[in-house]
């Protein structure tokens, strides 16, 4: 009998039943708690006057966005927008401290930065733009078209983007959907608090056992060098998982509960930072599929993180690895024009959890079928970790217990 | 020949055996070893790594300031817990190596090498962020009193939180998990700017500047704890 | 027919970079108890941790009938108590016997009633439910020995088992040693030569990483003691 499921029962309780685990835990979602709707705090100044809080113009934002959801962003609309632009004084220095704007622009501002952002267009030529709706939805075309060339996508990946492009459909309908884009733009620094969680709660699970000597006990006994391995490496992975869920359910319960959770269905196209991204996708996916990223990634560095424990012997010099690479990928960024480096830095763990790395555009052709980086990623670390894990066994399984 | 001869002085007339040499060593007065030169004796028992490490904090912060000189700062700012995490770990030292028992028995017991090392430390330190501090005020908008506190307030926070650490769980994993909390601290301090920039407005100074006040007094209070708790053995 | 049991050790060495811990021991053990001593350095420990299976020889080999000390089927016929080992604080008496059990392959409800036998055995059941961060020195090398038992093993290594043990629970120990003696083989090292000579039916004195001396030991041949500190005296006099 192998006794997995008891090995790996108390291999969670030794986990979780250190107190700096949970320290750590709640502490991270303090952090959370603070940061994602962190945009609403404090006041707007213009010229060292108090002019508003950002908590109250976000609430007249959002009644005026809400106001639009339902809406089809198509000649019609678009009509009304640039009528209600055209009130602001040309002479204005800042429009939108005008009473026109307030009155007139400002419920309509979400669809203005959406046209400027389509067509790249500066304030001027955007104040000057013609309402045409097949023109801007070619605009938008246009500027996605751009960016691949400057991404240096190949034919084969351009094809498949132009797919995509016709599979979505025209006009877009405009939603309010705000709590998911603060959930998926708040994603960085939660992706980086649940890696350093699982870097410091998971660096001595294998190297406690040296440090407290109890890994003569463990290696003599029968499932000493097979089974336990694998009940630790299952048990850093579940704790590593549940709490990468529990952290981004709170990220996004935190933005949800601030910023409101409608707009699910609404089409990426609208989204603020996402709005090129050339997948079929609506807002709410998005969400979802970035927050189930971040959970496989946690997964994959949770058992890099044990074996390298492990090989090294150490769980400080584990622990300065992880942070060393965690601050390497903040820090550094390889130029595109070297596109298979600088995709494969993306792609590392360190930087995959961010949003415009899991929905970036360059993709994995294989066999003529282009995989986007969220399919093929978290699909490479699900292999990369078992073959990590199987790998690492050897360190655990040969390890001499000498030198005491 | 003189060799010889005092080979043979030796031979002929051997030198008796001592009496009571123990009694008469012990009735004279041996020079015993000062404070001062205690507290300096200690330089040399404080781990390599951490002045190594002082050091690349140092020459990290001036090639930040040519290479990113609007964001040396932060960089800075990033850095300074670093600092914070060697006067942490000497403090914990003692425990982790399960010396803390033969320490507490000596003349100058373990309170005195706490207190000679986190001293040496903390001068250390002081001189560091004193040289850091024109380096992250060149070429900043912000004055000097605004930068000093963006620099000073992650290293007080992180001394605060791992000196309680060390104090309440004691062993290697305090030291280990302090690492952790400095490397989110770190993070902030890189990041916080660009993720949460209402907190780094003109009018959030004062909260700021009360901030690293508080955080100044419960280091210190942690301080005179984390002395305290070195009288007996715990 | 009771079948005999055999720990073959042949030619079995350690060495470390430009020393020999262990030089070439050979020995045969069948049932019964075997007292190892030997001088702090001499060897015994890694000795006794090569025959557990967690340090590899650099040479020869260690078999118990016929299995080789990397099968995992010796390791579920052992059980080690290690000189100086370590416990989880948070964990009780009563989970540090299940933990140890499952990685010995017992069964869960055959494990809870081996584990309350066994601290029963060793003065323990009021303690099975508390925290083995309040346990005493002795208590935790009781426990240690109550883990070595666990699976009932055919091969019993204990590495100083009587250290931290007052002196009515050393004479518990070793009766309880002795009637283990009857029906496995158990290698005890010490630095008490009285619990070799009450206990011991074979006794092997190691020096320098040799096995120096194997046999039986009788009250004709003299006091013990005497006997293995003249070992070491002959050096001082060469």
């Amino acid at each position: 009998m192998n006794n997995f499921g008891t090995l790996y029962h108390y291999e969670v309780k030794k986990i979780i039943s250190r107190k700096p685990v949970w320290i750590m835990f709640l502490l991270c979602i303090f952090v959370i708690g603070m940061v994602v709707p962190g945009n609403l705090l404090g006041k707007y100044y213009v010229d060292g006057k108090e002019i508003d809080t950002h908590y109250h113009m976000f609430q007249v934002d959002r009644g005026y966005q809400e106001a639009l959801s339902g809406r089809a962003v198509d000649q019609v609309l678009l009509e009304e927008v640039m009528t209600a632009y055209g009130k602001i004084p040309i002479s204005a220095e800042r429009y939108t401290l005008t009473q026109e704007y307030q009155t007139y622009a400002r419920p309509y501002s979400e669809i203005f930065n959406l046209v400027r952002s389509w067509a790249q267009l500066d304030m001027e030529e955007a104040m000057a733009w013609e309402p045409d709706e097949e023109a801007l939805y070619a605009a938008r075309r246009e500027t996605v078209e751009k960016q691949w060339q400057t991404l240096w996508l190949s034919d084969t990946e351009k094809e498949f983007w132009r797919k995509k492009e016709a599979q979505m459909n025209a006009p877009v309908t405009y939603h309010y959907c705000d709590g998911y884009n603060m959930a998926i733009n708040g994603i960085v620094p939660v992706g980086l608090l649940v890696l350093l969680f699982v870097s410091v709660c998971l660096s001595s699970v294998f190297t406690e056992e040296h440090t407290r000597r109890t890994d003569q006990l463990i290696l003599s006994g029968a499932k000493g060098k097979s089974i336990i391995y694998w009940a630790k490496i299952a048990a850093g992975v579940s704790v590593s998982a549940v709490c990468a869920l529990l952290m981004a359910t709170s990220a996004c319960g935190f933005a949800w509960g601030v910023y409101g959770a409608k707009g699910f269905g609404a089409s990426l196209r609208i989204s603020s930072s996402m709005w090129s991204y050339s997948y079929p996708l609506t807002v709410g996916q998005a969400c979802l599929i970035a927050y189930g990223s971040l959970i496989v990634t946690a997964v994959f560095v949770s058992v890099l993180v044990l074996v390298l424990s492990e090989v090294l012997h150490n769980n400080i010099a584990t622990l300065a690895v992880c942070v060393g690479a965690i601050l390497a990928g903040m820090m550094f960024n390889i130029p595109i024009q070297y596109r298979a480096a600088a995709q494969l830095w993306n792609w590392s763990p360190v930087r995959f959890f961010a949003s415009w790395n899991v929905f970036d555009v360059w993709t994995l052709p294989v066999f003529g079928h282009c995989f986007v980086s969220w399919q093929i990623v978290p699909a490479f670390y699900v292999v990369f970790g078992i073959a990590v894990a199987v790998a690492g066994k050897s360190a655990w399984r040969n390890y001499q217990v000498s030198g005491r | 020949m003189k060799q010889k001869l005092k080979e043979e002085l030796l031979h002929v007339f051997a030198a008796p055996d001592p009496m009571c040499k123990r009694d008469f060593l012990r009735e004279l007065e041996t020079p015993g070893m000062s404070i001062p030169m205690f507290v300096f004796s200690q330089i040399g028992y404080i781990r390599k790594w951490i002045w190594g490490l002082s050091i690349l904090i140092f020459m990290a912060s001036v090639v930040g300031a040519v290479c990113f000189s609007g964001e040396v700062l932060w960089m800075i700012s990033a850095m300074t817990p670093l600092l914070a995490l060697t006067v942490v770990s000497e403090s914990g030292r003692s425990d982790n190596y399960e010396m803390a028992e033969l320490e507490l028995a000596t003349r100058f017991s373990l309170r005195s090498v706490v207190l000679a090392r986190l001293g040496i430390l903390g001068i250390e330190n002081l001189v560091i962020l004193s040289l850091l501090l024109p380096i992250g005020v060149w070429e900043q908008r912000l004055g000097i009193l605004q930068s000093s506190v963006y620099i000073l307030a992650p290293y007080l926070l992180t001394t605060f939180i791992g000196l309680y650490i060390v104090r309440r769980f004691r062993g290697r994993e305090a030291v280990y998990f302090c690492m952790g909390i400095t490397a989110g601290i770190r993070f902030f301090a890189l990041l916080g700017q660009d993720i949460v920039p209402q907190l780094y407005q003109q009018s959030r100074f004062g909260w700021w500047l009360v901030s690293a006040l508080m955080l100044g007094g419960a280091t210190a209070t942690q301080y005179f704890k984390l002395i305290g708790a070195t009288e007996e053995l715990r | 027919m009771v079948k005999s049991m055999k720990l073959m050790i042949d030619r079995v060495s350690k060495q470390y970079q430009s020393r020999i811990a262990v030089d070439r021991v050979s020995v045969e053990l069948h049932k019964g108890v075997y007292g190892l001593l030997g001088a702090n350095g001499a060897g015994k420990t890694t000795l006794m941790r090569m025959l557990s299976g967690i340090l590899k020889p650099t040479s020869g080999m260690i078999a118990l009938d016929g299995v080789d000390v990397s099968e995992e089927a010796y390791r579920a016929a052992l059980g080690y108590l290690p000189q100086d080992f370590g416990y989880y604080p948070e964990f009780h008496a009563m989970d540090f016997l299940l933990y140890l059990a499952a990685l010995k392959g017992i069964p869960k409800a055959q494990a809870k009633r081996r584990a309350k036998e066994l601290l029963e055995l060793v003065s323990l059941q009021d303690m099975a439910h508390k925290k083995i961060k309040t346990f005493s020195g002795g208590m935790k090398q009781r426990l240690g020995i109550a883990q070595a038992l666990l699976n009932d093993p055919k091969l019993l290594v204990l590495d100083e088992p009587t250290a931290g043990l007052d002196p009515k629970e050393r004479v518990r120990f070793r009766k309880l040693i002795e009637d283990l003696g009857h029906d496995s083989i158990v290698l005890l090292s010490t630095h008490i030569v009285s619990d070799i000579e009450h206990i011991a039916d074979e006794v092997l004195i190691m020096k320098e990483g040799q096995l120096i001396y194997q046999g039986k030991w009788e009250d004709e041949k003299g006091d013990l003691e005497e006997f293995y500190l003249k070992q070491f005296e002959e050096d001082a006099h060469e």
